[in-house]
């Protein structure tokens, strides 16, 4: 009987000291994700698809704007937080790997509505690229284009998200075992061959964890399609922000704010089950 | 492939300003087996790493088979290597680390799959091809190393203390297996060890290194009777010593010495002297060439041709076959094995032969020798 009261306590003991961090977390985030969810499919008459129809009856081409968007960037931060680390573990150039170890992270610091004003000035019609290519004489004037669109989504987001995903990533790289990527040059493999098929299989875990973080970030940022798209088609959280200060339409909004939970927890789901699998083969 | 030669020729290494190996030279016959002993430090390591290309030389040269290969990096000198921590490849499974090197040089598929189940049974893993290399104990992993060194039939088989982290059973039947392959296959094999049993029971020929010069080159036998030098004699096991003074007398010598019972008359071709003039000289011997007496008793006569030093025993241990004891002389200790334990405090004689002696010249106090650093090591 003693035993079973003690543990008892020790239970309540352990819940009062988490209760602070789930309060926080229920008032301020389950209890607004739970309302939001309810006002996608709730109207006058009870629940309804309606709003969510609606949503993507006006902005079906953003959604899938959003998703390739979102997709390709996360292809391309994969592919340069690679080639990136991979030069930072296998570089034999000990002062170019010093120069990109202390240059790679510089983005990280500069906020995404910061990151957004800077490629504003920087792809823009007479923008800096573009003056740059012009005196270089690479590009005449008249070719100039505007990156403004798209592209200078992808270009924001990928400038502002590799050095994140590197940072893990090279992390993960410098703790491998050494031992493995000399065993591989000592049976003949280059360098390429090596970052491929040695490296990146084991650092495939962090590198995954990266881009999935990198991937619910950049669905959530506002401020850099509206800056830098300001044209349809465009991201979801543009329209919702519309939804909301222009009409007070929440339920719309929300309903949109629903499709961006979709396509993240589809990702989600597919890194938590890959994690199941990789548990149950070791 | 046969094994090749490899010549090294005036070898210099350093580490940012500090200068690990000095003019190495050293010259090693196709399919012959040598190990590179000595204690941490001493840049056995770095001599492997730098034939094998990780570690750039500074000066000198590495042929092998003639050819210059010291600008070479890693993955051009085709020199296999076996790591300490096993170095396989944790995401991929037993087949797939044994053919990674055959895949790199695009051989057919059926090449590849029938050399990876040669190599499983050369190694004696059959059956394990699709297991997954995490799952496997010590020694099955260091057979995995084995077969993906040997895979592409490499002239040249490094090996970086590839058996101290098995536990000692395995240790001793992987010594065997992997000399006998080297063999079987006539590799041309360098070991690094720290080991002294290991490197004798495995090499043609043992290096001893010290502070990144070779201290002494030969055969186990020579190695092991004939130190050329305190340092050798003492990493080889002689870890006692004491200051005598000697005296050449004909074909005799003369020993006398604060621990030294009375003077010992030896014959000069018996005993391993590096010494050629009269005067201070440094005594080695293993404690296991002595053997103890009690003065007075019987048998204690048979003493010709002995070293005999009075002491008494503070410490014992058994070892199995024999008990250790540590005999005070003179104020300094004595590991002497025997097989019957004596009790501590008991006055004994320890005995010499002049065949376990090793004489050398002493410079400043006998004390002046590694066998102090030495004792913590080796037992």
């Amino acid at each position: 009987m003693m035993g079973l009261t003690s543990i008892t306590r020790d239970r309540l003991g352990s819940l009062l000291l988490i209760l602070p961090a789930l309060l926080t977390i229920g008032f301020l985030f389950l209890y607004p994700l739970g309302y939001s969810v309810i006002w996608a499919f709730h109207g006058p008459d009870g629940w309804t698809l309606s709003h969510l129809a609606k949503a993507y009856d006006f902005y079906s081409q953003d959604v899938w704007f959003t998703l390739l968007i979102v997709v390709a960037a996360t292809a391309v931060i994969g592919l340069f937080s690679i080639m990136i680390g991979g030069y930072l573990t296998l570089g034999e150039s000990r002062w170019a790997v010093g120069i990109l170890k202390w240059l790679y992270r510089w983005p990280l610091f500069i906020p995404f509505v910061v990151a957004g004003q800077l490629m504003r000035t920087f792809l823009a019609k007479n923008g800096m690229m573009n003056s740059l290519l012009v005196s270089g004489g690479v590009m005449e004037p008249l070719q100039a284009a505007s990156f403004l669109d798209w592209r200078g989504i992808l270009i924001t987001f990928v400038w502002k998200q590799t050095p994140f995903v590197t940072l893990l990533v090279a992390g993960a790289m410098a703790a491998l075992d050494r031992s493995t990527i000399e065993a591989a040059r000592n049976v003949g493999a280059g360098r390429l061959r090596i970052l491929l098929q040695i490296v990146v299989p084991q650092v495939m875990p962090t590198l995954m964890t990266g881009l999935i973080l990198s991937y619910v970030v950049m669905m959530s940022v506002l401020s850099v399609p509206m800056m830098i798209n300001a044209q349809t088609p465009t991201m979801l959280t543009v329209d919702m922000a519309w939804r909301i200060n222009s009409y007070g339409d929440y339920p719309v909004a929300n309903a949109l704010g629903f499709l961006s939970y979709a396509m993240t927890a589809v990702v989600a789901w597919a890194y938590l089950r890959r994690g199941v699998k990789e548990k149950g083969a070791a | 492939m046969k094994g090749v030669s490899i010549e090294i020729a005036d070898l210099s290494v350093s580490y940012g300003g500090t200068q690990v190996l000095t003019g190495i030279d050293l010259s090693i016959a196709p399919g012959e087996f040598i190990a590179l002993l000595g204690p941490s430090g001493c840049g056995k390591t770095t001599l492997l790493r730098t034939l094998a290309g990780f570690v750039p030389a500074a000066a000198g040269e590495v042929r092998v088979d003639g050819q210059d290969v010291t600008g070479l990096p890693p993955e051009k000198r085709g020199m296999a290597m076996m790591f300490q921590s096993y170095a396989l490849w944790p995401h991929m499974t037993v087949a797939e680390n044994i053919s990674f090197p055959l895949r790199i040089r695009r051989q057919p598929k059926a090449m590849v799959t029938a050399q990876v189940q040669r190599m499983l049974t050369l190694v004696g893993l059959d059956g394990f091809a699709d297991r997954n290399v995490t799952r496997l104990s010590g020694g099955q992993r260091q057979r995995v190393a084995l077969a993906r060194a040997l895979a592409v039939d490499p002239p040249v088989l490094l090996l970086d203390e590839p058996l101290s982290n098995l536990d000692a059973r395995i240790r001793l039947s992987m010594r065997h297996e992997v000399k006998s392959l080297q063999k079987q296959l006539g590799l041309t094999a360098i070991l690094v060890t720290h080991d002294r049993e290991e490197a004798m029971a495995m090499a043609d020929r043992v290096v001893i290194l010290d502070h990144g010069t070779v201290a002494q080159a030969g055969t186990p036998e020579e190695i092991y009777h004939r130190p050329v030098s305190p340092y050798v004699a003492a990493f080889m096991g002689a870890e006692n010593t004491c200051a005598v003074s000697l005296r050449h007398e004909g074909d005799r010598i003369a020993l006398s010495g604060q621990q030294i019972r009375g003077t010992a008359d030896l014959p000069v071709r018996a005993v391993n002297s590096r010494v050629r003039q009269d005067g201070p000289a440094a005594v080695f011997f293993r404690g296991d060439a002595a053997r103890i007496a009690v003065p007075g008793e019987t048998g204690s006569g048979d003493r010709d041709g002995h070293l005999t030093l009075s002491g008494r025993v503070s410490l014992h241990s058994y070892l199995g076959n024999v008990y250790r004891h540590t005999v005070d002389i003179g104020g300094s200790p004595f590991l002497v094995d025997h097989p019957v334990r004596m009790d501590v405090g008991v006055a004994v004689d320890v005995c010499v032969p002049a065949a376990a002696l090793h004489i050398f010249e002493r410079t400043g106090s006998a004390a002046a020798t590694p066998a102090g650093e030495q004792f913590a090591q080796t037992h």
